[in-house]
């Protein structure tokens, strides 16, 4: 997880171990998750783009970062 | 007209004359302010092929209609002039309470022509104008220049001045405000120098006519609600656009080393997290609830601001990894009145030239004392630094051709904060950008990651010109910053409904677009005017460097971009603009945004398709 989306999540990288594949968005447990326009949200999944709603298998490299600005 | 002031204060400085000039509707609806006013009046009054330094250049400070009204980052304005670093059109936007005033006080613009025989600053105080004497203030710095005016004339004043290297007309010398904010990247610091202006100090006491101020009112208080309502507000209040470092390494997009490579191994070192640790203030613009100017101590116990571009390029562009040490060299920087953005690529410039035996002097990578000392050198113009005040296009051609390719610039201005060896879009974005390679008009990047980075796909172009008639076109008009749109997601639509309580015009955001075409458009032929038959397409494309030197490091290494995939984005771009394939826009697309004079007057300089 990358900038305010860390923040929120509260958690920066961590490893996971799924039974069964769940959606990206299940991953990030934000509260706020859905006052968020899904267009403000990066998400690539082992370097491919993707979204919140992309299941995720163990083994899989999820990113998960804002659409910022940047100045 | 209501929300305008409908006037234009006009300085002649050579001639000691004061003149108020009052614009009719035409103007506002077809230009909006700005720097919609910022290239119209330099398109009608500059003389093509003019010396940025002489007198004859203009230098303009432009508000728009929602600028210092109670609404959301409206406390900006807009510098702008021909650029002597560029030799085209040159601006910025920087955050002001001479924005404030300077609507209060009954103006949208001030234009200043000619040049002081002796140093002096502008005083103006509602219809009160005065050229006063600046010999106290020549060779300050920009913090004591604002110091020693706020002494003089109170607190409750507006000031935009320039420091040593503006006066020494160092080619990247900025425009200075609030002790913390810049603008002007392309020299617009060094125009207000050769005219001999310290400062400009405004003090407004009206009010603004407004058609609907209660309206306004209202919807400024819902607007400053919803913006700190924002899920991420928190986090941004925190770190501000430092947030932007770890994206950047994580995406190996960061600066480094002359921008050959796009991760920096001491990234972590110097990055938003460890700014937040060392952070002790915050400021930032008039107007604003989400304030970016986010104060480190520097290595001598001084405040330096830390923004994202400012730490990308003074930190892995030059192979820098302490944020004290960064600190310091922005508060220089900052003090001086020299572009951070600019100042970096210089340097980093200057390392690799002499890390490759180009030049005589010694400066290793991350070297913090050598750099320092580059950095006064600079803004003195004492020895070396009298070549790097003139940026690294300029330096490139003197030290040999060999350099070129790695003259990290486009059109002349440097390149900022973004590496584009694997992000085509965004490189498009530098290349078109009307004042040379600066990320403000179309920030493509993040949403470049967020569909593919190898594409090189017309919803690309398309992406650029949409930020580009947003960003380029309608927040540089409006004036207001972009970034509780880009950074909180606060939505567009606001902006119509500000203007219109403002103004009482009902203007679409389409609406608002097509005076983005409009401005893009006089822009370009404000450029093609000035570099005739030498104009061509190359003048869009960025450095051979992001072609020929793939990435090394991180997990894009052997990525680089594509020559003629960029030039397809490019042909696309032009296209869809109605440009030819020169980048020249058609006679046809100059008729339909109103500009048939421009096309008649541009043609005496080249053959128009």
């Amino acid at each position: 997880m990358i900038g305010w989306i860390a923040d929120l999540a509260k958690f920066k990288e961590k490893e996971i171990k799924i039974e069964f594949p769940i959606k990206v968005k299940e991953l990030l447990n934000i509260k706020e998750i859905d006052e968020i326009d899904e267009e403000r949200i990066i998400v690539l999944i082992n370097g491919k783009p993707a979204t919140l709603e992309t299941k995720v298998k163990n083994n899989d490299n999820v990113v998960v970062m804002p659409v910022i600005g940047g100045g | 007209m209501k929300g305008w002031n409908g006037k234009i204060l006009r300085i002649d400085l050579s001639a000691n004359k004061v003149t108020v000039q009052e614009y009719d509707e035409k103007l506002a609806l077809d230009f909006i302010g700005g720097r919609g006013f910022a290239i119209k009046i330099l398109w009608d009054e500059l003389e093509p092929g003019v010396d940025p330094l002489s007198p004859k250049n203009k230098l303009v400070v432009a508000a728009g209609p929602l600028t210092g009204l109670p609404l959301p980052s409206s406390g900006k304005l807009v510098v702008a002039a021909k650029s002597p670093l560029t030799g085209g059109y040159g601006d910025g936007n920087l955050g002001s309470m001479a924005a404030n005033h300077l609507r209060r006080a009954g103006y949208d613009a001030i234009v200043i022509d000619g040049a002081a025989e002796k140093p002096v600053y502008l005083y103006v105080e509602d219809e009160k104008v005065e050229i006063l004497s600046a010999e106290d203030l020549w060779g300050l710095g920009t913090f004591d220049t604002e110091k020693k005016l706020k002494e003089k004339h109170g607190k409750n004043i507006g000031i935009l001045s320039i420091g040593q290297a503006g006066e020494n007309l160092v080619r990247y010398a900025v425009i200075r405000s609030q002790e913390g904010r810049a603008g002007g990247r392309p020299g617009i610091g060094a125009v207000m120098g050769s005219k001999k202006l310290k400062a400009i100090v405004i003090k407004g006491t009206k009010e603004i006519p407004l058609a609907d101020p209660e309206e306004l009112r209202k919807l400024g208080r819902e607007a400053y609600n919803d913006i700190k309502g924002r899920p991420n507000y928190d986090f941004w209040i925190r770190q501000g656009t430092m947030a932007v470092h770890v994206w950047c390494q994580e995406n190996s997009v960061l600066p480094t080393y002359n921008f050959r490579e796009g991760v920096f191994e001491y990234a972590d070192k110097i990055n938003g997290d460890v700014m937040e640790k060392l952070k002790v203030a915050r400021y930032g613009c008039p107007n604003c609830n989400m304030q970016c100017g986010n104060m480190n101590p520097d290595t001598e116990g001084r405040q330096a601001e830390m923004d994202y571009e400012n730490v990308g390029l003074l930190g892995s562009n030059i192979g820098l990894a302490d944020l004290k040490q960064i600190a310091t060299l922005i508060w220089m920087a900052d003090n001086y009145g020299i572009d951070t953005i600019s100042l970096g690529s210089v340097i980093g410039f200057t390392m690799e030239a002499s890390e490759k035996g180009l030049i005589d002097e010694k400066v290793e990578w991350g070297d913090f004392e050598k750099a320092k000392e580059l950095v006064e050198k600079i803004a003195f113009r004492k020895g070396i630094g009298d070549l790097l005040a003139e940026g690294v296009k300029r330096i490139s051609e003197k030290i040999g051709e060999e350099s070129k390719d790695w003259a990290m610039h486009i059109k002349g201005l440097e390149i900022s904060a973004y590496d584009c060896h694997y992000a085509p879009g965004m490189a498009l974005s530098f290349g078109t950008s009307p004042i040379g390679a600066h990320h403000k008009d179309a920030w493509v990047i993040s949403w470049e990651i967020k569909v593919g980075r190898d594409a090189y796909t017309k919803d690309k172009v398309d992406k650029v010109i949409e930020f580009q008639r947003i960003r380029g076109g309608m927040f540089e008009s409006l004036v207001t910053c972009r970034l509780p749109w880009i950074e909180l997601g606060f939505e567009l639509e606001w902006y119509a409904k500000f203007l219109k309580a403002a103004t009482g015009v009902t203007l679409t955001l389409n609406d608002l677009y097509t005076v983005g075409d409009r401005i893009y458009a006089l822009i370009r032929a404000f450029w093609i005017r000035e570099y005739e038959g030498k104009w061509n397409r190359n003048m869009d494309t960025p450095p051979a460097r992001w072609f020929k030197e793939p990435l090394t490091k991180g997990p894009f290494a052997g990525k680089k971009l594509d020559f003629d995939g960029f030039q397809k984005l490019l042909s696309w771009y032009y296209e869809s603009r109605g440009w030819d394939e020169r980048g020249i826009p058609h006679k046809e697309t100059f008729e339909k945004l109103g500009l048939s004079y421009v096309a008649t007057e541009l043609e005496k300089y080249v053959k128009l398709s």
